[in-house]
């Protein structure tokens, strides 16, 4: 018989494998996830829950603190197979986070039946014992509210669309910068209720995924525009508000955006021009950006340079980072599936989804 | 009731006590601590059956709270130091433990790093600090507290302690912290405080002049005093920077930097002179980039939200 605590690292392999279906769901997304196969912070998110409701489902555990020894065993490899992947991670605190709610819930439910004194000594921080006791119906618990939190991200879009007619004004000309399926979506909504709007698109080079955006709003019937992205500064005068994608949202209330970002907002900082977010709230990660290279991605220089040219330059470097961090006071308002908030607020909103015990997964 | 009574008066005779002893005024975070001490000791008592029990359960969150404030300033370490990274130089004002923790935590994870500390006159408590670094093996730099700007610009991250942190999320400190983190901002350096959640005061200074019983012209303390009073003897090096020209020195040896000031010691004006020496101020939150607690690594908004629930 197996312990019913899972070790971690290597072990964590062979302790899953006694259950070959939950293996065999864990080594796919593991190796999808090494291999970027996953595209989109969405879908991650969503298989991320899928696998970790499935290990909840079929692995051995007693009490709140071995379910959450597993979920975070499992996250810390999953984080580890792609760790710019940072929604993964922010998955795994947030059922790590439902986990303690729950088990706080049935725990003060079971003393309450008990008939015992609320004003116990423990209750001063001595929490971490109390996961270790046993309740009863903290699996039924834990799934329905991670079916809650299954059911907000199936709707993450529709909410954040919802706003779409409140932050986008008739006649307003709109700057964004490459693809995101979350601006390209609010965007399409505004058009499809019939407000009336102009879109600038910075192409995003070298991927240029800013025509593939420019070419799907056009199809939509906004008057759409793409810039070379050394043009922004000078198209933002006539800009009315800028329109930011978001890889995620860090703890300070920065954003990591696609690489050219960060000139956007500073440029339309200069020009007082406002800059907004949109982006689901499960992007947002309780988690510090510690220096310039944090969370960035260097990616193959391919599309600067052919592999044959650089025998012609063998002296140069030809760096292709993906992202950029745009530090939070260049951002005047985030536009999320809670509603609009400001930068300064998502500290409050961290609280809420996260516990603050749960920031490191070891 | 009487065991409150009791205790407000303690609380009183303690405050009274430090004010004696620190020359004047109570620190805030002495004062945050002990109001917070007596909230949290004494909290919601009311469906206790008898006297015995609540005695007891005051006791015991007493010792609780103590541990904990023990135990913080570990926490903040662990929480800080991955700010800290290779080949930093980092900036520091004032003595602070919290800080200090920091930084030894960082030294442990072996990362190279540099940090410059001012010498915080009058006091000269930067020596202090430079003398604890030094001997963790961290590679430490004195400059003079005027010299701040001249630096900044080499400067990665300025990492500072607090005296008091209040309600707008702004910090108390050592005089000649505002300043410094005005020039900081002016260069685009992150600045941090690390500080234990009970120096969280319900304060709210809006000006310098609101800082209560902040003694900023007292005859009493000198603004020149003697720096490294009984630290000769001492085998560690600090190295001194002056201008361009650097020079290691051994700690104590009279230099510029370090030596007496002899200047106000006599002459004919220098009876009708005033001067002036507040020991700590205040600065803004707007300057704050993030404050490492045991609470968590906050933002400045997030301190009064913090300072409602310790208080609730």
């Amino acid at each position: 018989m197996k312990s019913s605590v899972a070790p971690s690292g290597k072990d964590l392999d062979a302790w899953l494998s006694t259950w070959p279906h939950v293996h065999g769901q864990y080594r796919s997304l593991i190796t999808s996830l090494q291999r970027r196969k996953v595209a989109g912070s969405l879908p991650c998110a969503k298989m991320t829950i899928e696998l970790l409701k499935a290990v909840m489902g079929t692995c051995r555990w007693t009490t709140a603190a071995e379910l959450m020894s597993v979920v975070k065993r499992v996250g810390k490899a999953l984080v580890d197979a792609q760790p710019l992947q940072l929604v993964v991670g922010n998955v795994v605190r947030r059922i790590l986070f439902i986990i303690r709610e729950e088990h706080k819930t049935k725990l003060r439910e079971v003393r309450a039946r008990e008939g015992g004194s609320t004003a116990s000594l423990s209750d001063d921080g001595e929490a971490g014992n109390e996961l270790e006791a046993s309740v009863p119906g903290l699996r039924t618990g834990v799934m329905e509210a991670i079916g809650e939190l299954q059911l907000e991200l199936d709707n993450v879009y529709n909410e954040i669309c919802e706003l779409a007619l409140e932050h986008i004004h008739a006649n307003e000309v709109i700057l964004t910068v490459g693809r995101s399926k979350t601006v390209e979506t609010f965007l399409r909504e505004a058009a499809e209720r019939r407000r009336a709007f102009e879109v600038i698109v910075a192409e995003s080079a070298p991927d240029i995924a800013g025509r593939e955006m420019a070419k799907s709003l056009a199809a939509a019937g906004i008057e759409t525009t793409v810039i070379s992205d050394s043009a922004v500064y000078a198209i933002m005068a006539r800009v009315n508000q800028v329109l930011l994608p978001c890889r995620a949202l860090i703890a300070n209330g920065g954003l990591i955006a696609p690489c050219g970002g960060h000139m956007a907002a500073l440029a339309a900082k200069e020009l007082s021009v406002p800059v907004v977010c949109v982006t689901g709230l499960f992007k947002l990660s309780p988690v510090y950006r510690h220096d310039q290279d944090a969370f960035n991605d260097l990616r193959s220089p391919s599309a600067l340079i052919e592999y044959a040219d650089t025998q012609l330059l063998p002296e140069a470097d030809f760096l292709n980072p993906a992202y950029d961090y745009v530090p939070p006071e260049l951002v005047d308002l985030y536009i999320t599936n809670t509603g609009g908030h400001q930068t300064f607020y998502l500290y409050r909103l961290l609280g809420e989804y996260y516990h603050h015990d749960d920031s490191s997964l070891d | 009731m009487g065991i409150q009574n009791d205790l407000k008066a303690a609380t009183s005779e303690l405050i009274e006590y430090e004010r004696r002893i620190s020359g004047g005024r109570a620190s805030i975070s002495f004062r945050a601590c002990v109001e917070l001490f007596f909230r949290y000791a004494t909290r919601e008592n009311d469906d206790v059956p008898d006297f015995e029990t609540l005695n007891k359960l005051f006791i015991a969150r007493g010792h609780h709270f103590v541990a904990n404030a023990l135990k913080s300033r570990l926490g903040i370490a662990e929480l800080g130091h991955s700010f800290v990274q290779d080949g930093m130089m980092i900036l520091t004002h004032g003595r602070s433990e919290v800080v200090t923790g920091v930084l030894i935590r960082a030294a442990q994870s072996n990362k190279n790093f540099t940090v410059m500390v001012t010498e915080g006159r009058p006091e000269g408590s930067g020596f202090k600090a430079a003398e604890r670094l030094t001997e963790a093996g961290i590679p430490v730099t004195v400059i003079l507290d005027s010299a701040a700007a001249y630096f900044m610009e080499r400067v990665d991250i300025v990492l500072l302690g607090a005296e008091g942190v209040v309600e707008s999320g702004g910090i108390v400190n050592k005089i000649g912290t505002c300043q410094l983190a005005m020039v900081a901002k002016l260069y685009n350096k992150p600045l941090y405080v690390a500080a234990e959640s009970y120096k969280f005061a319900r304060l709210y200074p809006l000006t310098q002049a609101d800082l209560e019983d902040n003694v900023d012209n007292d005859v009493e303390k000198p603004l020149f005093p003697p720096l490294l009073t009984g630290m000769e003897g001492g085998t560690a090096t600090v190295k001194v920077e002056e201008g361009e020209g650097r020079h290691t020195q051994e700690r104590g040896s009279s230099g510029t930097l370090l030596g007496r000031n002899t200047v106000f010691d006599s002459g004919p004006g220098v009876a009708a002179m005033t001067t002036k020496n507040p020991s700590c101020d205040y600065t803004p939150a707007q300057y704050i980039s993030l404050l490492f607690t045991d609470l968590g690594i906050l933002t400045p908004a997030a301190v009064s939200d913090e300072l409602i629930k310790l208080y609730q």
